[in-house]
């Protein structure tokens, strides 16, 4: 995850994360609001939309909600693989393992 | 406290939930009698019943006045098909005059060819733009239902979408008011965190913060449990 000095920057690509992952903004707003988060769901949806200015702290705090979201969205469906040959993971030692996603 | 606009969101919560909801209980109790009137509006009807169906795959019967609606609206559910789906679907009201003859629903109108009807009137249940459901009466007897029951149909469905619709606001409250306990009792447990970093490493409210959220984001772990970590002592940060 890149950082953003830039708040209109910070603000898009987040709404895009949660676009892209079906986040809604109640969802969103609810787990914000349990990090402390101090703005109301309007606020959040005006800031997410470019409309309303959020100090860094809370942006962040929008930004882990976002995250911790999309890290709970059940792992995406992979293809499987035939019975004949080795599996992947005998060919390779576990220091070579993918991260979780 | 700055938490002016949270009062935005708790002043709609506690308006909504004092506004007297119906229980589910008693919203089908009041669209049954709707559906006896419709029921006795038809000559020898066989009954008559309400369906609660949503996009995400939500389809019950409601207020059923009898066994025969539920076996019929079951099929439907089962199939994936039938006239009241299509009544809920197209939002308009759909007739069957002769489920021998009817060609639209064609596994439905096999399947119900066992039971004691034989045409069928649904409208949809609609409140405020949000499509809940479908009202229905089942006949067992060839066209049994004319302008005038459709009519009659759409009059009852409105009172009877204005229960149901009232009935599931209640429920989405529900669970809204648990999520909202939840956030709340996690927002205590970060809060107290936060009391404990300040006081055990000398930093400030917001440095606490910085201090938590890069845990969580380099333990992969969630905010709030790092917090619980924290207040229970398990971490030297």
């Amino acid at each position: 995850m890149e950082a953003f000095d830039e708040p209109d920057e910070q603000a898009q690509a987040t709404r895009e994360a949660m676009e892209e992952a079906g986040l809604p903004i109640s969802a969103v707003w609810i787990r914000y609001f349990s990090f402390t988060g101090t703005a109301g769901e309007y606020e959040i949806d005006a800031y997410l939309n470019g409309s309303m200015a959020l100090p860094a702290h809370e942006r962040d705090l929008v930004a882990h909600a976002v995250n911790e979201l999309i890290k709970e969205l059940p792992p995406r469906r992979m293809a499987p693989y035939s019975k004949n040959g080795t599996k992947p993971s005998q060919e390779r030692g576990p220091s070579q393992e993918d991260k979780a996603f | 406290m700055d938490n002016l606009p949270l009062a935005n969101e708790f002043a709609a919560l506690t308006g909504q939930m004092a506004g007297g909801f119906l229980t589910e209980e008693n919203a089908s109790k009041a669209v049954q009698s709707l559906a006896y009137v419709l029921k006795d509006s038809v000559p020898n009807s066989a009954g008559a019943g309400a369906s609660l169906i949503n996009g995400r795959g939500r389809r019950e019967s409601a207020g059923a006045t009898d066994p025969v609606v539920l076996q019929a609206d079951k099929l439907q559910y089962e199939l994936g098909q039938g006239p009241c789906l299509s009544a809920w679907a197209e939002q308009r009201a759909v007739i069957i005059g002769d489920t021998r003859q009817e060609t639209r629903w064609p596994e439905w109108t096999a399947a119900v060819a066992d039971l004691p009807l034989r045409s069928v009137l649904s409208a949809p249940l609609t409140t405020e733009g949000r499509r809940i459901g479908a009202l229905k009466v089942y006949s067992p007897f060839p066209q049994a239902f004319d302008a005038h029951s459709v009519f009659l149909i759409e009059r009852l469905a409105a009172p009877a979408a204005i229960v149901l619709g009232n009935a599931r606001d209640r429920e989405a409250m529900q669970r809204l008011s648990s999520q909202l306990v939840e956030a709340l009792a996690k927002r205590d447990m970060i809060s107290r965190a936060e009391g404990v970093l300040i006081e055990r490493m000398s930093i400030t409210s917001r440095e606490a913060f910085t201090v938590m959220l890069s845990a969580s984001r380099e333990e992969d772990k969630p905010l709030h449990a790092v917090a619980r970590e924290i207040v229970s002592g398990m971490t030297n940060q």
